[in-house]
């Protein structure tokens, strides 16, 4: 499957520019997993709205990734 | 799309734990009952109570704000102020400090700020000319832990509320394992030290909360926080030499496979916490005491102040008058 991210942050939202990212899986968790990624470090839109990491992506779908960023 | 296990409305959040979809509303109903079990089942906030909020701006210490705010609102029988100390990082506290006072003022809680230089006589960027990064974020975190509970004490406050959520309290409790820092396993505890013991109580009421349920309350309800990022913080991510990080990381593997709740923290409270306290306790010796406020905790190195001289002189020298009446 490929999907279209957006990378950003919680706390500054999201940057421009989004990348396209093939992966194995139908999930945002299986997304999350191809980039290396925690789901308990990120927050995820999916039009607009936040959806859990159990949410079934469909081909050619965009998402926004939002990192939290926690102290030192 | 996934619905609420509850409504059947569209959902944000899934607790993999409790196996449950939680739609925006049910979701701030979730964390707020989590909130509420922890203040109840530590006894974190009684009637009569003067609590003061360590305040940063970020999002963990505006959320225990927001929600002692809403606790406050619905049983008034208790006092809440926030305090912000003010570390001297130039282009960051300059930022944050209008967001933190306008995020206190939305609220109508009273926000007093202290200046960490005055107290310790130098400010943590000149503190980091001597040292590393790592040395210089666990410097400011110890100056300002125990500055919080001196000036706690001198504002008359008996109660000092942290916001370190669950992930927090955790890789706390493990650090201090790791480091072998036995003598202050104890103090980790969600409310500490045990009752009479101490004129300031230490008390976490996010420690059940997870730090994404944090980041996604904030987020839905649009609450104002610093979107700055302290910058001995973002170096010392880079550097790769951060416990704080990577124990992070190892505790995200942990709590999705077997919980912390249930896990590490249960064991915690339910049996380590009562034999560590115990043995806290007995120990009598005067080093363990702060001298000003007569606290249970360490000072941090006294290369910086002399702990005497800092807590009599405390209430003046950091620019704070204002007390709980």
């Amino acid at each position: 499957m490929h999907v279209f991210v957006r990378n950003g942050t919680v706390k500054g939202g999201v940057c421009p520019g989004k990348e396209a990212v093939f992966f194995e899986g139908a999930t945002i968790e299986a997304l999350l997993s191809h980039l290396a990624l925690s789901p308990e470090t990120v927050l995820v839109e999916k039009g607009g709205e936040i959806v859990p990491e159990q949410s079934i992506l469909c081909e050619g779908d965009e998402v926004s990734i939002l990192e939290i960023i926690s102290g030192g | 799309m996934m619905k609420c296990s509850s409504c059947g409305s569209a959902a944000v959040f899934h607790d993999r734990h409790k196996n449950g979809s939680f739609c925006k509303e049910h979701f701030f109903s979730s964390v707020e009952g989590k909130f509420s079990d922890a203040v109840k089942e530590f006894g974190m906030v009684r009637p009569g109570d003067r609590v003061l909020v360590s305040f940063s701006g970020g999002k963990d210490s505006a959320l225990a704000l927001f929600l002692l705010k809403k606790l406050l609102d619905s049983r008034n029988d208790f006092k809440l102020a926030a305090l912000l100390i003010d570390e001297g990082i130039s282009g960051y506290r300059d930022r944050s400090i209008p967001v933190a006072e306008d995020f206190c003022r939305s609220l109508s809680v009273p926000l007093y700020i202290a200046d960490l230089k005055k107290a310790f006589s130098r400010s943590v960027d000149e503190i980091s000319k001597d040292l590393d990064v790592l040395s210089t974020c666990t410097f400011c975190g110890e100056l300002r832990e125990h500055l919080g509970f001196v000036l706690s004490g001198s504002m008359n406050a008996n109660k000092l509320a942290l916001g370190f959520n669950q992930l927090d309290y955790a890789r706390h409790l493990l650090g201090f394992y790791c480091f072998d820092d036995a003598s202050r396993i104890a103090s980790i505890n969600p409310i500490f030290p045990p009752d009479g013991l101490s004129p300031v109580q230490r008390i976490l009421p996010l420690c059940r909360i997870s730090q994404k349920e944090v980041a996604l309350y904030v987020y839905l309800k649009k609450l104002r926080i610093d979107p700055g990022d302290c910058p001995f913080q973002a170096k010392l991510r880079d550097s790769g030499r951060s416990f704080h990080h990577d124990s992070a990381r190892m505790l995200y593997a942990l709590d999705a496979k077997y919980g912390l709740k249930s896990g590490m923290l249960h064991t915690f409270e339910s049996r380590v916490a009562p034999a560590v306290t115990a043995r806290f306790l007995s120990d009598k010796s005067p080093e363990r005491r702060c001298q000003g406020c007569g606290s249970f905790f360490k000072p941090p190195e006294k290369y910086f102040f002399s702990p005497g001289l800092l807590c009599g002189q405390c209430k003046g020298s950091v620019g704070i008058k204002e007390t709980f009446e």
